[in-house]
């Protein structure tokens, strides 16, 4: 008697990410195969599942198996190892009859008590030992080891990535390799707005090694003109040249809105500013930049943008990875900094971003422009 | 994205003067089709090509180059010049991008010209780290994190390499005569057509009444390379120009001057030079069968 592990697939209902798992692609060239895991291949791919859709939810992966024909048996996954923590667990046990050709593809396994809505977001390496045994009362035997990376997010993304259509043209589905930097960002945020705070400090962090501001040429917008270079901002997170170090604030507030949408936040990007002349700045510290000072020496921006909630109005919350700022705001003397994030928009001497960022001088004319808002499709 | 009045206001910030592109408007009607097809620059490395088809902002072709023959891949303390060019479906979508990208500087620079015959409008930052020129229907952004070479000099070379092409089309010709038109616009037929068709099609122009000079009739017929249909607006790119519909035929020409006093006839072609469909009337906003 054997029994043959064939495939493997998490995301086995495109339609519906209830009880199965999230439509990806790895990137913007590669499509997500499905099943995920197939026998004799080298590279299984990912699967994502958002914990909005666990509460109620059956999980279920679909696996083809192959065993002696007309028989029956049992099978089923544990964790291959005891003391690791695996976000996925066990499946239940199913009953098995094999076809008079030996096959029974498309079996749904339930997991029995997935960790995932325990979890918040994160990024997991399940390993999985596949077993079976002949009868009710008979010994497990093992017949196949598996391994697999996991996303957990908090809800379906948001756009710019899109579930709809799951096809290989699609370039808009979640990338998988932005997933990954993503869920380590944001590892065990529970709430939205969490998340988008922890990726906005990991994106401020990422200065001066990988990307930095720099005043020199007006600084104009790098990677995210007219769309986001994705592709080449992971090549830079990677160690590659990308599109080089230089970011500015529409690349900052394009990239946290872009990772954290990813997790199922719902950020736009979107400007303030004031439509005759530059607004003053407090004394800042720009993204990779070593200290304090006034923006470029001038403390002048011609405008600023940032990742930005809701309707993008001076009542909506704003996270904004480009600078840290000065707390509490001028004209009382800060004692501490801070990198904006999860904070009202708000009016002048509000005490909220505007005074931040603003000088007092310039706070009443920089405006939040909600008619700017946008999110930049990614490629 | 800009707002209303933007471009004014981006005008007056970066000093830019109305004949700066002067010369770009006096070209006329017609659009040069530039394409950027992978061979114009020598030694240069295709880091990634794709065709973005953006809301509010248009279809455009977005290549990107590293202007050495290295490794497509370069590790972060390199400094290659990287190139984009985009390539739009008209000459006013170009202008618009350039405008959109100079609303992108965040902090105030000094923009200046670049030199003499780079592009139709060209300008770079002091510090000769970006050069942004418009070459038809074609934007194209120039930058270098450490200036090691002059991008003036790559940017004439990239337009040298543009213009010279045999595929660049050449403006058309005898339509531009036209100075003035009265009547209301007339379009005689309309392909149905669906976004991203690229069917054959003849466009044959008609402009009559010429600042009330006896009737002039000038026409060119040109073959399309591409259809768009944006909702509620046709547009029917030649090889050499372009025409629009919304609520009227507009002919943008000479220095922006807008036109509505036109007739068109546009019929499809079939491979064997047939007409398979002709006479359509636009009467009260309704299309009417006329075949």
């Amino acid at each position: 008697m054997t029994v043959t592990l064939n495939s493997i697939a998490f995301n086995h209902d495109p339609t519906s990410s209830r009880g199965s798992a999230l439509n990806i692609r790895v990137n913007a060239s590669e499509p997500v195969r499905v099943p995920e895991w197939t026998k004799g291949s080298s590279d299984a791919f990912p699967a994502a599942y958002a914990i909005s859709d666990v509460p109620g939810a059956r999980i279920q992966v679909a696996v083809d198996l192959v065993g002696t024909s007309n028989t029956r048996v049992f099978v089923r996954a544990i964790p291959a190892n005891p003391f690791e923590f695996n976000v996925l667990g066990a499946t239940e046990t199913a009953t098995v009859n094999f076809a008079s050709n030996g096959k029974r593809n498309g079996l749904r396994l339930t997991l029995q008590a997935p960790a995932l809505a325990q979890t918040g977001v994160g990024a997991f390496d399940v390993n999985w030992k596949w077993q079976y045994k002949t009868s009710f009362a008979g010994p497990w035997i093992d017949f196949e080891m598996t391994q697999h990376r996991i996303y957990v997010i908090l809800r379906p993304p948001t756009l710019p990535w899109m579930q709809t259509p799951f096809d290989a043209a699609n370039t808009q589905l979640p990338w998988a390799e932005v997933l990954e930097r993503a869920c380590g960002w944001a590892a065990f945020a529970t709430t939205p707005y969490a998340a988008a705070s922890a990726i906005t400090s990991a994106v401020f962090n990422l200065g001066p090694g990988r990307i930095a501001y720099d005043c020199r040429g007006g600084n104009p917008t790098n990677y995210s003109f007219p769309a986001f270079d994705c592709s080449a901002f992971l090549e830079r997170l990677a160690g590659d040249y990308g599109r080089g170090p230089r970011v500015n604030c529409t690349d900052c507030a394009t990239i946290v809105s872009t990772f954290a949408n990813i997790l199922g936040t719902d950020l736009w990007q979107s400007r303030m500013f004031n439509q005759i002349v530059p607004f003053r700045c407090n004394s800042m510290r720009l993204i990779g930049a070593p200290y304090f000072g006034a923006v470029c020496g001038t403390g002048l921006f011609n405008y600023h943008e940032v990742a930005w909630e809701g309707s993008c109005s001076d009542l909506d919350d704003v996270f904004d990875a480009c600078l840290e700022v000065f707390f509490p705001p001028p004209p009382a003397v800060g004692y501490a900094t801070y990198v904006p994030s999860d904070i009202n928009f708000g009016w002048a001497y509000g005490n909220t971003y505007r005074d931040f960022v603003v000088s007092p001088e310039s706070r009443y004319i920089c405006q939040a422009q909600p008619t700017t808002r946008r999110r930049r499709y990614v490629y | 994205m800009l707002l209303p009045n933007q471009i004014n206001a981006l005008r007056t910030r970066y000093g830019i003067d109305e004949s700066l592109f002067q010369a770009r408007h006096q070209s006329g009607f017609f659009v040069r089709r530039y394409r950027m097809l992978g061979q114009e620059i020598v030694r240069a490395h295709i880091k990634r090509a794709l065709t973005l088809n953006l809301p509010g902002e248009g279809r455009m072709r977005k290549t990107t180059w590293l202007a050495e023959d290295r490794a497509p891949r370069k590790a972060p303390e390199e400094n290659p010049i990287l190139i984009d060019s985009f390539e739009f479906g008209s000459f006013a979508e170009a202008e618009q991008a350039l405008w959109n990208y100079l609303n992108e500087f965040h902090v105030p620079v000094d923009l200046q010209a670049t030199r003499e015959g780079v592009g139709d409008v060209g300008l770079v930052t002091p510090d000769g780290r970006t050069v942004a020129f418009l070459r038809g229907n074609s934007l194209h952004r120039i930058a270098q994190e450490v200036p090691t070479q002059d991008l003036g000099e790559v940017a004439a070379s990239v337009d040298a390499k543009l213009i010279n092409k045999p595929d660049a089309a050449r403006p058309g010709p005898s339509l531009f005569q036209v100075k003035k038109v009265e009547k209301k616009p007339t379009i005689a037929a309309r392909m149905a057509v669906k976004p991203g068709d690229e069917p054959t099609i003849a466009a044959q122009f008609a402009v009559e009444g010429v600042n009330g000079d006896s009737l002039k009739r000038a026409r060119g017929a040109r073959t399309s390379d591409e259809v768009r249909d944006d909702g509620a607006m046709l547009r029917i790119f030649t090889k050499a120009g372009w025409i629009e519909d919304d609520d009227g035929l507009r002919f943008n020409l000479n220095a922006g001057e807008t036109y509505k006093n036109a007739e068109i006839e546009v019929f499809e072609e079939t491979a064997d030079g047939a007409c398979i469909r002709c006479r359509r009337t636009l009467q009260n906003d309704d299309w009417v069968d006329d075949d």
